[in-house]
């Protein structure tokens, strides 16, 4: 069953040098209790997306059009006094960049118990004995719980901002990049810790990141997205062995891979597209070995392939992309 | 043929502190960054600098390039000491070793043309270089696979991540460098233009006969473009070899450690990560012994946190600096 269902999302940001096509058309669906990844390069839309889940959006960015369904609410249409009463509480998020957030100068324990009585009524005693439980939750030891931000290295302050993400026991935990620009054991680590939480406490997560490579051993969905838009999405195997979108096949193909022959890596030509005056037809075209003359033209939809997964390709029932 | 020696090098930078804290702690502190490395690159080589961030890598690309001043220790470019050397006398050196930056936002000047940018180590060693400089700019250009005539009169804003790259790239090799140090020149680009990055370094590397002193602080890069890894930890080196041995038989528990979590974009490949606990620790306070000890799986008390590991050769050039294969 599905928790949080988006339908065609369109958030776009009114700068000065136009309109940032920023998400433009995203739909997907996260069921409960798996881990959903949605993996894309910097700047196709993943902050974008995840913002507006929270309903925590900058003043220029704008809601073109969509639904985002949770409990059978469209969380885009409710009043910000209902919304508060789901943001931190049933959906909580880690941040892109959190790790540099904690305030320096008080200690990290009493960090938490701030955001923990800001959302919920409770004593701050009990607040502190709550605390206590998430800092062993998360793999912190709770003889820290006094220490200053400046005493925890990168991977303990992500774990801190989980913790606090945790709080008021939401029912979906977004990250947003919560591995970027830590070292490949403490990634991992964080990862696994994730993991071990969504089995423990039933989470819903939706994971965001760049980095294709980290989530292949986390996740059990994955979308791609490029440049605004899901291109493919279906479950990890089928996307990592059989994907049907040339940017996910491409992307894949790009990375060496340890333990396999080494051949020469596949390359991308060109680089991810402005979103403010994006290619016509498909996004991805004008870096697309495939391309037809169809895809400069008209915008592939996303369809379904034998409800296994989708794709936006005009060959994706042409091209044999086998990992 | 060797080109490259470096022995015993350290670079310590002082901590600054208040007086204060100097008073109450008496002797100076100091961040020992890179802590005593050793190793030979062969001339044509591709070695390939392996570690997390902070383990000294920069800093040792920086010592190599002599940007900086080692605290102590030598290195010595096809037979001479470059640390002893005169500025004057590494002058002509400064062209034959040359190093591109992690971040190619901040490697080019915002205010230059890449024309200009390219044209400027010509005109630093203008006396060193024959031949029609513009000519030279648009073949290089067109080596590092950019199109001159789109290109050169561009500002680097009006460029993405990997063009500049390139440019930093073209950059080095204006004056045909024998020595290239690429510090993590693709680890600030994005996944689909990363690999263009990886490949034309495999491609220049033979069209100009260079020598790569490759650093970064992803295996699976130095898998693939190197022959020989030194893994690093905590400005020391731990392991060192041939590529395929370091990778398919790691000896030091660091580097199988670092080997097993490397992330593989492969679901069906579902691997067993050891896990290691904690973070690197500061390289102020280094610890004793094995600098690696209060996070390996393997420690064994009163000898790890007492006695440094010496540098064993298990064969092949193959050194690891553990004791367990002491
Ligand atoms: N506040 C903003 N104003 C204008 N443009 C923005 C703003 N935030 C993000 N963008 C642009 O929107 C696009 C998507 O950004 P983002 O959602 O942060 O992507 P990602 O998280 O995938 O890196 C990018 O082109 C980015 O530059
Ligand atoms: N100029 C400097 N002054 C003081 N400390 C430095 C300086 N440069 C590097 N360091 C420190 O030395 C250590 C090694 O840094 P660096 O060589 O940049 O590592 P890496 O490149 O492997 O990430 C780090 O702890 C870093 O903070
Ligand atoms: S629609 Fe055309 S351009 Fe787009 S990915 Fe498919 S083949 Fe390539
Ligand atoms: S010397 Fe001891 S602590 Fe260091 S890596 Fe070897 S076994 Fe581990
Ligand atoms: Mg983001
Ligand atoms: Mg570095």
């Amino acid at each position: 069953m599905s928790i949080l269902e988006v339908n065609n999302l369109r958030v776009y940001y009114d700068t000065m040098r136009g309109e940032v096509k920023a998400v433009d058309g995203v739909s997907f669906k996260l069921e409960k209790g798996e881990i959903f990844s949605i993996v894309g390069e910097s700047g196709c839309g993943k902050t974008t997306t995840s913002n507006t889940i929270m309903r925590i959006l900058p003043p220029e960015a704008v809601i073109k059009s969509g639904s985002i369904t949770f409990d059978g609410i469209n969380l885009l249409e409710i009043p910000e006094k209902e919304m508060k009463k789901i943001r931190w509480k049933r959906i909580a998020m880690v941040f892109q960049n959190a790790m540099n957030a904690l305030n320096p100068v008080k200690n990290v324990g009493s960090q938490i118990v701030d955001a923990i009585t800001t959302h919920l009524n409770i004593p701050e005693a009990e607040a502190w004995r709550k605390v206590k439980e998430l800092f062993e939750l998360v793999g912190l030891d709770p003889s820290r719980l006094k220490d200053y931000p400046h005493e925890f290295s990168g991977g303990m302050r992500q774990r801190v901002f989980i913790a606090m993400a945790l709080s008021c026991d939401p029912e979906i935990l977004i990250a947003d990049e919560p591995t970027t620009g830590l070292d490949v054991i403490v990634q991992r680590n964080i990862l696994n810790l994730l993991r071990d939480l969504r089995k423990k406490l039933g989470l819903s997560i939706i994971l965001i990141t760049h980095d294709l490579a980290a989530v292949a051993q986390v996740s059990d969905k994955i979308a791609i997205m490029y440049a605004g838009k899901i291109v493919e999405y279906g479950n990890i195997y089928d996307i990592f062995t059989r994907p049907r979108h040339p940017y996910t096949y491409l992307l894949i193909k790009s990375f060496p891979k340890i333990g396999s022959k080494k051949e020469r890596l596949v390359t991308i030509k060109g680089s991810p597209p402005s979103l403010i005056n994006p290619p016509k037809g498909c996004r991805f075209h004008p870096r697309c070995p495939y391309a037809i003359e169809k895809c400069r033209i008209e915008e592939p939809p996303l369809v379904n392939i034998n409800n296994k997964g989708l794709v936006a390709c005009h060959l994706y029932d042409q091209l044999n992309l086998v990992i | 043929m060797e080109i490259l020696r470096v022995e015993n090098i350290k670079k310590w930078f002082p901590v600054r502190t208040g007086i204060l804290s100097s008073i109450l702690f008496g002797e100076k502190q100091f961040i020992k960054a890179v802590d005593g490395v050793s190793f030979t690159i062969d001339e044509g080589e591709v070695f390939c600098l392996v570690g997390e961030s902070g383990c000294g890598k920069t800093t040792l690309a920086r010592l190599i390039a002599r940007l900086i001043e080692p605290t102590d220790g030598r290195i010595y470019y096809k037979g001479r000491d470059i640390v002893q050397m005169k500025k004057k006398e590494f002058r002509p050196l400064r062209r034959e070793i040359q190093i591109i930056f992690q971040n190619p936002y901040e490697a080019l000047d915002p205010r230059m043309r890449i024309y200009d940018i390219l044209m400027e180590p010509i005109k630093l060693h203008k006396k060193h270089f024959e031949g029609d400089p513009d000519e030279r700019i648009r073949t290089v250009m067109r080596d590092v696979k950019l199109n001159p005539d789109e290109y050169l009169w561009k500002f680097p804003h009006e460029l993405s991540g990997g063009e500049r790259q390139r440019v930093s790239i073209a950059r080095s090799l204006m004056l045909y460098p024998k020595l290239l140090l690429a510090d993590e020149p693709a680890s600030m680009l994005d996944a689909s233009v990363r690999s263009s990055i990886l490949n034309l370094l495999t491609d220049l590397r033979e069209e100009y006969n260079l020598t790569l002193l490759y650093i970064t602080h992803d295996l699976a890069q130095a898998w693939y473009l190197c022959e020989r890894i030194a893994v690093m930890y905590l400005g020391v080196i731990v392991e060192l070899g041939k590529t395929d041995d370091v990778i398919n038989s790691p000896l030091h528990p660091y580097t199988k450690a670092l080997i097993s979590n490397i992330p593989i974009p492969d679901p069906r490949r579902k691997t067993e990560a050891i896990e290691i606990k904690g973070e690197v620790p500061s390289p102020i306070n280094v610890p004793p012994g094995c600098r690696f000890h209060p996070r390996c799986p393997y420690f064994m008390e009163g000898k790890c946190d007492k006695e440094t590991p010496k540098y064993l050769d298990v064969g092949d050039g193959h050194i690891v600096a553990c004791h367990l294969y002491e």
